[in-house]
């Protein structure tokens, strides 16, 4: 193995990757597309119900501004005010208690109480709030039910401190950005080994080791360098940094012997976007348990993807160190063995 | 220009060219995100608090709640199976309830209530899950303060669901990958395996080429647009109107489709330019999902006036008189691009000349 020959392999094949102007400049608007997406999308995420209330006659039914967990309500000044906080969702409701909610009470009446939604608001949603406010005047009516409740909170709480939809999406960002790589690098050495390119340079001093490991070196190059641009200008390395760029350097790895194996079953541009395509689709399922927690079962840990996004995600979004990745770590060191080892094999047997 | 000529290369481009990858993947994609877009928006996004539910006795709260259209209940049939379900976050809350539940409530014993909580529940989720169960919990006990309470809504629009604010995204692609990319990698295709350069010493013309391909284009994207509406739900009674504007988005795709194919010499550059243009393309669509951005920045893209029409007839049940400075503009902007297109034809017949 000769490092020259190697570095001379790595830049040639960088050269040719931008050459194509197309494929070096839609590298660049990828990752700009999904920067301006990150940070178009909601820096936290607002779990709180906002209730505003109006109510002029009835002084001492709520004279201080509430914030508990959950719920916030707070005293507007005049109806119209009520109103427009609730059209430009200040609040998500407004309760205005009518001026002679006493007297009919006294009589025995049943008092009109108006709730005002913005019309944003689902109906579904509407009606949960409206049952909230319901109960919420059965409280101050004193009319509370005899409950014990034996709260037990599985996993972190995060109430209050919920991880906001754009971290969510960061490594799920990462992760889509090494599988475009992918086809990028298996479409190069496809297109090389059609043009018989592969097998000149198989005549000059350069053995096959020297190839895979420049072609790899460059598949990594090319994956590694963009997920970390990606994590740095969205400030997502700013804790745990050696292990998020260990994982994102595994999964360059795992994704670069992945791209030897498709550029190894594929004859043109063509059969690499098509299965490529098949592989993303199976490499992509592990990302929904991360955008939809709900949707995971367990069975995705088969998918070797799982182990890079998983890891990303409680790095980057629960600040979980080396110790609670490490069997992630291990999985994907293992994994990464075995996709290297079959992409060089299938390649070799097909310059053979 | 012949418009034999045109039909018989039309006809050839069925038979070769809906075997290439793109024509595949121009049909399945919208497919595929349609069926997506149902499984995932109907249920798993729909914003409704989930609850699981195991109840150790036979009350008639899971009943009540069950029929509340405006939560997401399921049963279980053990603690366990509960408590499994919310540590991976399948529900919000679970709740068991104690064998003599409705007895205790009517006899006004205290009540005791077992609930996980999954840790990244939202706040506002545990406490609307709350008084829905606290709701059901009175209805049994009769204890309701004598208050009527008056929803009011104010505003002018109805909120989007998920679903819906996703729809637009999909029928765009379903107009312009059909109409853009199929014209565009025919066209390329041909020209790497220089089947172009062949037809054209026949008396077949570069601008029967370049129709023939467009009208194959036009033909998916209008077939895609329509069956994408259908199973989306969203075509209505202006039937006539929506198929008009569906063939007008169907034509400008295809010019620029054309106009791409006209430039690109690989294939490897004409995919990287149709992942770029999606950008542009589906801009609007983009828009519509995101509430945060500012309406007026979908009227910058071109695609606005395909889209913005269909979705005021399909969704607001709007009528030509709602649309017709949308449609009178699209119009504008594809005779604009037929113009284009008919220069680029013309100047890529004098390069093969």
């Amino acid at each position: 193995m000769s490092c020259r020959i190697i570095k001379t392999l790595i830049l040639k094949d960088l050269k040719l990757f931008f050459r194509d102007k197309f494929f070096g400049l839609m590298s660049i608007v990828t990752i700009a597309m999904f920067i301006v997406f990150y940070f178009i999308l909601p820096r936290a995420v607002n779990e709180k119900v906002e209730i505003g209330y109006y109510a002029p006659y009835t002084p001492g039914l709520l004279d201080v501004e509430i914030e508990e967990e959950g719920i916030v309500i707070r005293n507007v000044e005049t109806e119209d005010e009520l109103k427009h906080s609730v059209i430009s969702r200040d609040f998500h409701i407004g309760i205005s208690i009518p001026g002679d909610i006493h007297e009919a009470l006294m009589s025995g009446e049943e008092p009109e109480l108006f709730i005002y939604y913005s019309s944003e608001v689902p109906d579904e949603v509407k009606e949960l709030y409206t049952i909230l406010v319901n109960e919420m005047i059965n409280e101050f009516s004193g009319l509370k039910m005899e409950l014990t409740h034996h709260e037990i909170v599985l996993g972190p709480d995060m109430g209050g401190k919920q991880v906001p939809h754009r971290d969510r999406l960061l490594p799920v960002m990462a992760f889509m950005l090494l599988i475009m790589e992918t086809m990028g690098l298996a479409n190069l050495i496809t297109s090389e080994l059609g043009e018989g390119r592969v097998q000149a340079l198989l005549t000059t001093p350069m053995n096959v080791t020297d190839l895979f490991v420049g072609k790899g070196v460059t598949g990594v190059l090319l994956a590694f360098t963009q997920t970390i641009l990606l994590m740095m200008v969205t400030g997502g390395m700013e804790q745990n940094t050696a292990l998020i760029v260990v994982t994102l350097l595994l999964g360059s790895i795992m994704l670069t012997g992945l791209s030897f194996y498709i550029a190894s079953i594929s004859r043109d541009m063509m059969s690499v976007i098509a299965w490529s395509t098949l592989m993303i689709i199976v490499l992509t399922i592990p990302v929904f348990s991360i955008m939809i927690p709900g949707l995971s079962s367990g069975w995705e840990r088969l998918i070797p993807s799982y182990y890079v996004v998983n890891t990303l995600h409680a790095t980057v979004n629960y600040n979980v160190g080396w110790g609670g990745n490490l069997n992630n770590i291990l999985a994907l060191i293992g994994l990464n063995s075995a996709f290297i080892l079959i992409g060089i094999i299938s390649l070799r047997r097909k310059i053979a | 220009m012949s418009i034999r000529r045109i039909f018989i290369l039309l006809a050839k481009e069925f038979k070769y060219g809906s075997r290439s990858y793109f024509f595949i993947f121009a049909v399945a994609a919208p497919l595929g995100l349609t069926l997506m877009v149902n499984l995932l928006f109907g249920s798993f996004f729909s914003g409704k608090p989930k609850i699981g539910l195991y109840d150790q006795g036979d009350s008639r709260i899971v009943e009540s709640l069950s029929g509340m259209d405006n939560i997401d209940l399921r049963k279980y049939s053990s603690e366990d199976e509960l408590k499994g379900a919310v540590e991976r976050g399948a529900h919000g809350v679970g709740i068991v309830l104690q064998e003599d539940f409705d007895s205790r409530i009517k006899n006004n014993d205290p009540l005791g209530l077992k609930v996980y909580i999954w840790g990244e529940c939202l706040l506002k989720d545990r406490v609307v899950i709350g008084a829905a169960v606290l709701h059901q919990i009175r209805s049994i006990s009769g204890k309701n303060a004598p208050v009527k309470i008056v929803p009011v809504t104010l505003g002018a629009e109805n909120a989007a669901s998920w679903k819906d604010r996703l729809v637009p995204l999909i029928v765009l692609m379903a107009i312009f990958i059909s109409g853009f990319a199929v014209p565009a990698t025919s066209l390329v295709d041909e020209k790497e395996k220089r089947t172009i350069g062949a037809v054209l010493t026949t008396p077949a013309t570069q601008y029967d080429i370049f129709i023939s391909k467009g009208l194959m284009g036009i033909i998916v994207s209008v077939l895609m647009g329509v069956m994408i509406l259908i199973l989306n739900q969203a075509f209505n009674v202006q039937l006539g109107l929506v198929i008009i504007i569906l063939f007008l988005g169907a034509i400008m795709a295809c010019c620029i489709g054309l106009s791409v194919g006209a430039f690109m010499n690989s294939m490897a550059s004409t995919y990287s330019l149709i992942k770029g243009m999606g950008i542009v393309l589906y801009g609007p669509g983009m828009v519509n999902v995101f509430p945060q951005i500012p309406k007026w920045v979908g009227k910058l893209f071109p695609t606005y006036y395909v889209i913005n029409p269909l979705m005021e007839i399909s969704r607001k049940g709007g009528s030509w008189e709602t649309v017709k400075l949308d449609v009178l503009t699209l119009s504008g902007i594809i005779i604009l691009f037929i113009v284009l297109t008919g220069i680029i034809a013309g100047r890529t017949r004098q390069q093969e000349a």
